[in-house]
């Protein structure tokens, strides 16, 4: 393995031998099934500990005789794969949920952000928590676990101590970091003892905590040389899991708004310090970027989360040479249910993930005995991975696409500000329909009569999306353009540009423009909410850019009037305002295609409607139903 | 003398590196039961 060597190299934690450098972070991530798609280690979710509130809803101990024999089924199955499990230990402290009359541990007196109440720890409490971080690392061990993956950052307990944002204490606990610090190396060191000194001990921690008045890197970086110690490697994070309005959540698990692998440079200045092997986890999913980042010496390993959802054969898909057939990460962040609300959680681009029960898996599909001609409508991302997926089925699948080129909104989408991922994605796709069997009628613009013609068996019909065009009075003027024709002409932008919407494109593209081109941008949007269709996690991410970026005017509550020559008439509770601009681009959204759409039926029973022109969604909607939709022929 | 058995971890550790798909089973991963040592076997071997 050449390309990848430095990912493949086996590396060594106290004395058990990893098989490459690659860790399955435990984010939504079936840990089997990232075993058997190659990690060398995987982490488990979170193993609730026998101590009062260390978890959500007095959830039983992970251990005890109810729980024990499924932890050790799934333990068997992940070794069966020849990867190591390690063992999370993790007490959730000031932040959990606790029933009517309970409280919540901590390091202070607080009410958190659910409500409930936080009682100081005292001696009694604390020597009751490293006694059951003990217990548990001595039973993990002799139940089979490989490691122990001691959970100290995103502000759980041991955070919570060590980071001044919860730490309030002026007793022996509280105060310096030395003080700060006693608390989780008595956890440290009691866990170390109980498995003893030939058992590997990782530990997750976070480099800063991205919110105001948390820990400082220096303080992290000095608690992680006293804890060296005990441990033997350490995974650098960042942010918080909890608390504080989720603003840490957003680093902890990145947005698009986010550079790749953000704490590398961290994980790196550690890593000069210190002599144990160090990481990093945070938006890792690119295989060539991590390689580099070993291969660098920033970094001695990687843990990748969402990658692994998003694809959990990406190791040995590398190993065989298939890195065209990885699925790619986009970083929408609709897996992880505190982005989502604990609403319509998903995969873009793994429409298996969360659907495991009743759906085939992409490497399970059974071609069809007789091969039927289903054709596709469309080649955006529902079209494509339906047809894809039929022809998977041994059909004979042709799809019919206007334009010269496939990816339908995605070609557009791809060429914006903070679509790296997209761009991934949209190659992927690319890749896939050339390696596929499906022909490809580029340049065609089907209509009813013509797909008669054609006899199919199966009709698909995904034929997108178009932009609303609005009734404001100016709008057909030279110097306005549309959201989709302002992403192609980017260049012939002028300095000042109103954007008329502040939906997810309205204003990722106005933050795009002052973010990263400078220019002064003001966005007006009717309703109170920029970007309200974006998931929580992404809404708290670009509001924290649009604060820093004192060149972008948000106006919401706001309609525009009409555009005059140069000018926008912008009304709310203040009264009328005229802005002076260059250009204006109205982002007002799209509108399904489904009159075309529903054009086409009566040509074959078996017709169905997917993507945008059945109604306008993400990613992941136009994925879940292209891919069903393939699976049904 | 019956102080109990020890793992060849540096022994098995040290066919680590030559291809990707390598396990370390029974004793030498731990000292533990017949049944462990038949579970390790078996499922290994099984998945590979």
């Amino acid at each position: 393995m050449e390309k990848y060597k430095n990912l493949f190299t086996p590396i060594k934690i106290n004395n058990t031998v990893l098989k490459n450098r690659i860790i399955a972070t435990p984010c939504g991530v079936d840990i089997v099934k990232a075993a058997k798609g190659g990690a060398a280690v995987v982490i488990t979710h979170t193993l609730p500990m026998d101590y009062r509130n260390s978890y959500w809803s007095n959830e039983p101990y992970a251990f005890s005789k109810y729980k024990v024999e499924a932890v050790k089924d799934e333990l068997a199955r992940v070794h069966a794969y020849g990867a190591k499990c390690s063992a999370e230990l993790l007490h959730c402290g000031a932040v959990v949920k606790v029933p009517e009359g309970e409280y919540a541990l901590g390091p202070s007196d607080m009410i958190n952000d659910r409500g409930c109440p936080v009682k100081a720890m005292n001696k009694e409490d604390m020597d009751g928590v490293v006694d059951a971080y003990a217990r548990m690392a001595r039973e993990a061990r002799e139940l089979g676990f490989d490691m122990i993956f001691m959970h100290f950052a995103h502000g759980w307990l041991p955070a919570e101590f060590i980071s001044p944002l919860y730490n309030k204490r002026t007793d022996e606990y509280g105060g310096s970091l030395e003080n700060r610090a006693r608390f989780p190396l008595r956890i440290l060191e009691a866990v170390r003892n109980a498995v003893g000194k030939d058992f590997p001990i990782d530990m997750r921690i976070s480099s800063v905590e991205h919110v105001d008045g948390s820990i400082e890197f220096e303080d992290t970086l000095a608690f992680i040389k006293m804890a060296e110690k005990y441990i033997d490697s350490v995974q650098i994070s960042c942010g918080l899991d909890m608390g504080f309005n989720y603003e840490g959540n957003v680093t902890m698990s990145t947005t698009i708004f986010e550079p790749h692998y953000i704490n590398v440079d961290y994980a790196s200045r550690v890593k000069k310090e210190v002599s144990i092997p160090v990481y990093a986890v945070g938006g890792i999913s690119d295989p060539d970027e991590a390689d580099e980042l070993i291969a660098s010496g920033k970094v001695d390993m990687v843990a990748v989360g969402r990658q692994f959802v998003a694809d959990p054969d990406w190791p040995n898909k590398l190993l065989e040479g298939r890195e065209d057939d990885i699925k790619p990460c986009i970083r929408c962040l609709q897996c992880y249910h505190i982005a989502t609300e604990h609403r319509n959680m998903g995969c873009s681009v793994n429409p298996e993930y969360l659907h495991e029960a009743w759906m085939t898996s992409e490497d399970e599909i059974v071609p069809n005995k007789e091969a039927k001609k289903v054709v596709v409508i469309g080649a955006g991302p529902a079209g494509i991975k339906a047809a894809i997926t039929a022809s998977r089925k041994g059909n004979d699948v042709t799809l019919i696409e206007k334009e010269s080129e496939c990816g339908g909104m995605l070609r557009f989408i791809a060429k914006e500000h903070y679509k790296e991922d997209i761009v991934r994605y949209l190659n992927f796709l690319r890749k896939q329909l050339e390696k596929s069997d499906v022909k490809v009628l580029y340049n065609t613009e089907a209509s009813p009569e013509m797909v008669k013609d054609m006899r199919p068996d199966h009709l698909i019909v995904a034929v997108g999306s178009s932009e609303i065009r609005p009734r404001i009075p100016g709008c057909d003027q030279d110097f306005v353009y549309s959201e989709l024709s302002a992403i192609v002409h980017e260049e012939e932008l002028g300095n000042r540009v109103v954007v008329i919407g502040g939906g997810t494109i309205g204003a990722e593209m106005a933050l795009g423009l002052a973010e990263k081109d400078g220019k002064e941008v003001y966005c007006i949007e009717m309703t109170d909410k920029i970007a309200a269709k974006g998931n929580l996690l992404y809404r708290i991410s670009m509001n924290q850019h649009i604060r820093k970026t004192e060149n972008l005017h948000i106006y919401t509550n706001t309609a525009c009037r009409q555009i005059l020559d140069h000018k926008v008439v912008i009304e709310n509770e203040e009264g009328e305002k005229q802005i002076e601009c260059d250009n204006v681009i109205v982002a007002i959204g799209v509108r399904g295609n489904r009159d075309l759409a529903n054009s086409f039926y009566g040509i074959t029973p078996k017709t169905v409607i997917i993507g945008d022109c059945d109604n306008v969604r993400q990613i992941m909607e136009a994925t879940l139903a292209g891919y069903t939709a393939g699976l049904n022929t | 003398m019956a102080v109990g058995m020890k793992s060849k971890t540096d022994e098995a550790n040290s066919f680590y590196g030559y291809v990707q798909d390598t396990n370390i089973i029974g004793d030498a991963n731990r000292v533990g039961t017949i049944w462990n040592t038949a579970e390790d076997g078996y499922y290994i071997a099984a998945h590979l």
